[in-house]
């Protein structure tokens, strides 16, 4: 329906640019000027007379053929159909003539016949010719716009080598120094004559602070770089840049009141592009470029300037991260030095072993302690200052300490030093290692000859004073037992023979004999209890085991306490001495429960060991309060403990004691065997 | 040598003092019966003394310088030397009576006895007979059955039922004449019989044998 009225209007309009058309009347003036003159003898138009032709052509075969001209003219200007019409035209027009006018209708047929064909012929060979030429135009056409595109290409690309190339050396120069200064003084440069602008600014964001501080500048006056010294996060195109880490492009700043502040207006600027300076996808600062005149900016001058200052960013980082190792190196060099000089030193004596027990380092006073020159200890296997069996404690305590067991903060240990002589060094062992692995162990070592002879002295002192107090009660009780009672009972003896076989004596007299006898009995009981209180024989003549069963058994009859005694382990016998002062030291206990404790029950344990033996003294009474160090207990009056130390370092043994008021009091004793 | 047929009884004495030795022997040999034969001032003299002169019973004192009496006694009962010992000591506590029965002594008497006393108890061991007292034999008992790890353990073989049945009233402190009414014979015949575990034994006392018994788990008091 719509299509209709469309067809009717393009015909009219085809009409219409026909009847305006000059070329068509052209056409149309030759084909009656010529059709006038073919019929020349009924319109007596004639524009030339007949010549002679050759083969026998008469006028009006040049009357056909020059039908031909308004045909060809006609598909020149309208194509082939134009053509064709203007043939069917010619046909009608010569027609007539052929058949009815002229004489020879044979040969004017003929002619009238080829000239048809011919002129057929014309348009369809015109409009092929045409259409050629059209697709050759076409062609070209096509060929100058792929021309056009790869001459696009090759601009853009020689404009991205030309980046690449700036980006890369831009990156070179960045990564040839690690002097931060000159790295950003060159930077500014470079990015200047890059991105052909006046002025370049380059911030370092300062996280913490929440604001960016100028650290180089090109192309701006002294005065505007103190007055951007600082700029707060969100301030300007820089701040907002740094805020939000996209890049900021502004053709003319001066119509952005809110970017624009005083010394962009000083300084006269109009463009500004400003990019994030990003590492690691982390904020470092913002690289800013301004231009005094207003200048187009291109996204491609934004995307060379953010891959700029990316570069810088990573250029940034890497300074920041070189400068703080540098510190740290420093920092490490120093804290070294510190400690070398310490080492060095050092009063106390310092060196390090490795795992398997040889020196690896060694200061100047651990040379003096045994008695080598430095670089003679350096490299020594250990086992030659350690005499065996402290070297097999030695490596006890570096095998727990391998084991992150610190039991022994600082121990006391036996050297050898050089010459043969034995010394003493108080020792603290430390695990050095690198990446928790373990490398060596060190040892710090006082040397305690001095104090451990002067020790040992008062040791023996104090043994010989307990020895000879113990032998004096010994031979008292040993004068007594042996001279005073053996005599009272040779007495006693020679009294009894006396009575029984002398019958002469009266009876009273005989019962009154009795009595002195009695007496004298009585008095013997007196001196053994004596004796047997200064030194009880049972620890001479039976030994420690049945002499602490009999004490034990005394308590338990004389002050009915729970007295318990077990022993554990296979029986070993100790010297006589040490025998008796562990009795000591159990009787001294005991004799403690029963005066202060107020306990109702008491257990002795005597435990038998491999490598050494535990006596223990254990109450359920009231316990005290215990001083800070057991040494403190003589002063504050309990000398009996003091005594009990003091006998427990005579037999070598340790000596502890537990206690809190209220919880009942434990003394253990340990005694090697 | 008239008294020695008659059953005289030879008596070896060690003390130290020689003033309560020399006292006890002339004490002892008052009496017919008893001879001492040697005197010994300690512990090592005892033992050579008691293997030279094979006495019928020692008399040992305690404390004597060099090895004590006990000492002495564990020497001469290792030797297998079979004779009694009478331990004579100051004092009356347990460990001592514990430490001298296991060594092997017949049995001890305190220091203060009266020399009838003394008398009879060296005739009571040399006859085979005990000398505790009934309070310390069981004393004795409580000590070494806690000792004896295999109790009930088999004695078939060595010894006849009899000879158990008298060792076990020996153990419980009876005296022979009591072990005989309880057992319907004659005392002589548990002389026999004991006479026959001493030897079985390689004892010299019923000590020794009670407490050898109940070490071994033979015999049983409960």
């Amino acid at each position: 329906m719509k299509k209709k009225p469309r067809g009717y209007k393009q015909k009219s309009v085809q009409k219409q640019y026909f009847l305006r058309n000059p070329q068509f009347w052209s056409v149309v003036v030759i084909y009656i000027l010529i059709t006038l003159h073919h019929y020349d003898n009924l319109t007596s138009f004639r524009i030339m007379s007949a010549p002679d032709l050759p083969l026998g052509f008469s006028r009006h075969t040049i009357d056909r053929i020059l039908y031909l001209v308004p045909v060809i003219l006609s598909s020149f200007i309208f194509g082939s159909r134009g053509g064709l019409i203007v043939v069917a035209a010619a046909f009608v027009a010569m027609v007539p003539r052929a058949l009815f006018i002229t004489p020879y209708h044979m040969a004017a047929l003929w002619e009238t016949g080829m000239i048809t064909l011919i002129s057929t012929l014309a348009p369809l060979g015109l409009d092929l010719y045409k259409k050629q030429e059209v697709q050759l135009g076409e062609t070209i056409e096509q060929l100058e716009s792929t021309q056009r595109e790869l001459h696009t290409t090759v601009e853009v690309s020689r404009e991205q080598e030309k980046q690449l190339a700036v980006i890369n050396s831009f990156s070179v120069m960045l990564s040839k120094s690690l002097e931060f200064e000159e790295v950003m003084k060159t930077t500014v440069d470079m990015v200047k004559g890059i991105m052909q602008v006046e002025v370049v600014l380059v911030f370092s964001l300062h996280e913490n602070l929440e604001e960016l501080r100028l650290i180089a500048y090109s192309g701006i006056h002294e005065d505007s770089a103190t007055a951007l010294e600082r700029m707060r996060l969100g301030e300007g195109v820089c701040g907002r840049v740094a805020e939000t880490g996209q890049p900021l492009m502004v053709d003319d700043i001066t119509k952005e009141p809110e970017l624009c502040n005083e010394t962009v207006k000083d300084e006269q600027l109009k463009s500004e592009i400003s990019v994030p300076l990003m590492a690691h996808g982390k904020i470092m600062g913002t690289l800013c470029v301004a231009t005094r005149s207003e200048r187009k900016l291109k996204p491609a001058d934004v995307e060379l300037l953010r891959a700029l200052g990316n570069l810088i960013g990573v250029a940034m980082r890497n300074v920041n991260l070189y400068s703080e190792r540098m510190v740290a190196a420093e920092q490490l060099r120093l804290s070294e030095k510190r400690y070398r000089q310490i080492f060095e030193n050092a009063h106390d004596a310092i060196w390090v072993q490795d795992l398997s027990g040889t020196v690896i380092a060694a200061n100047q006073a651990a040379g003096e302690l045994f008695g080598y020159e430095l670089h003679t200890l350096v490299g020594m296997d250990s086992e030659k200052f350690f005499p065996d069996k402290d070297y097999a404690f030695s490596q006890a305590i570096q095998k727990n300490l391998l084991n992150g067991l610190n039991g022994h903060h600082s121990y006391k240990q036996e050297i050898v030093r050089e010459d043969g002589s034995k010394a003493y060094v108080m020792l603290s062992t430390n695990l050095v290692s690198s990446n928790s692995h373990p490398d060596g162990i060190q040892f710090i070592g006082r040397d305690i000859t001095n104090e451990v002879r002067m020790q040992e002295n008062q040791r023996f002192y104090l043994e010989q004073i307990t020895k000879a107090h113990e032998e004096e009660r010994l031979r008292i009780s040993r004068d007594l037992h042996d001279s005073a009672a053996q005599s009272l009972i040779a007495t006693l003896r020679s009294l009894e023979k006396f009575c029984e076989e002398e019958d002469r004596l009266s009876q009273r007299r005989l019962d009154l004999l009795w009595i002195y006898h009695k007496q004298l009995k009585g008095a013997l009981q007196e001196i053994r209890q004596v004796s047997r209180d200064l030194r009880p024989s049972i620890i001479d003549q039976l030994g420690l085991l049945p002499a602490v069963e009999w004490l034990v058994e005394q308590q338990k009859a004389e002050h009915g306490l729970d007295a318990s005694l077990s022993i554990k382990g296979e029986e070993r016998r100790f010297s006589k001495e040490q025998e008796v002062t562990l009795f000591r030291i159990i009787q001294e206990a005991l004799r403690n429960v029963v005066r202060h404790a107020e306990a109702t029950e008491v257990k002795v344990a005597i435990v038998f060991k491999e490598t050494d033996t535990v006596v223990s003294i254990i109450d359920n009474g009231s316990g005290f309060e215990l001083p800070e160090s057991l040494g403190e207990l003589s002063r504050l009056g309990k000398l009996g403990v003091d005594g009990m130390m003091t006998r427990a370092r005579l037999v070598g043994g340790t000596f502890d004691m537990q206690t809190s008021p209220g919880e009942g009091t434990a003394i253990a004793v340990v005694v090697p065997s | 040598m008239i008294k020695e047929k008659t059953r005289t009884i030879r008596i070896l004495l060690a003390e130290d003092h020689v003033l309560v030795r020399e006292s006890l022997r002339e004490y002892l040999e008052k009496d017919p019966d008893l001879e001492v034969v040697g005197e010994a001032g300690d512990g090592e003299q005892m033992v050579a003394l008691a293997e030279e002169l094979q006495p019928d019973i020692i008399v040992a004192d305690v404390s004597m310088p060099k090895v004590n009496g006990i000492e002495a006694t564990k020497r001469i009962k290792e030797k297998n030397i079979n004779i009694p010992i009478l331990i004579l000591t100051a004092y009356d506590a347990d460990q001592y009576i514990f430490s001298l029965l296991e060594a092997g002594a017949a049995g001890y008497l305190l220091k203060d006895i009266s020399g009838k006393e003394l008398i009879d108890s060296i005739r009571r061991v040399s006859k085979g007979d005990s000398v505790l007292h009934p309070t310390v034999v069981h004393k004795v008992m409580e000590r070494f059955r806690n000792t004896g790890k295999n109790q009930g353990a088999q004695y078939y073989g060595l010894f006849t039922d009899r000879e158990i049945e008298a060792l076990e009233l020996a153990a419980r402190g009876k005296t022979n004449k009591e072990i005989a009414d309880k057992l319907g014979v004659s005392i002589r015949t548990v002389e026999a019989h004991l006479g026959h575990i001493f030897e079985k034994l390689n004892v010299s006392s019923r000590t020794e044998a009670v407490i050898l018994a109940l070490k071994k788990g033979w015999i049983c008091l409960d």
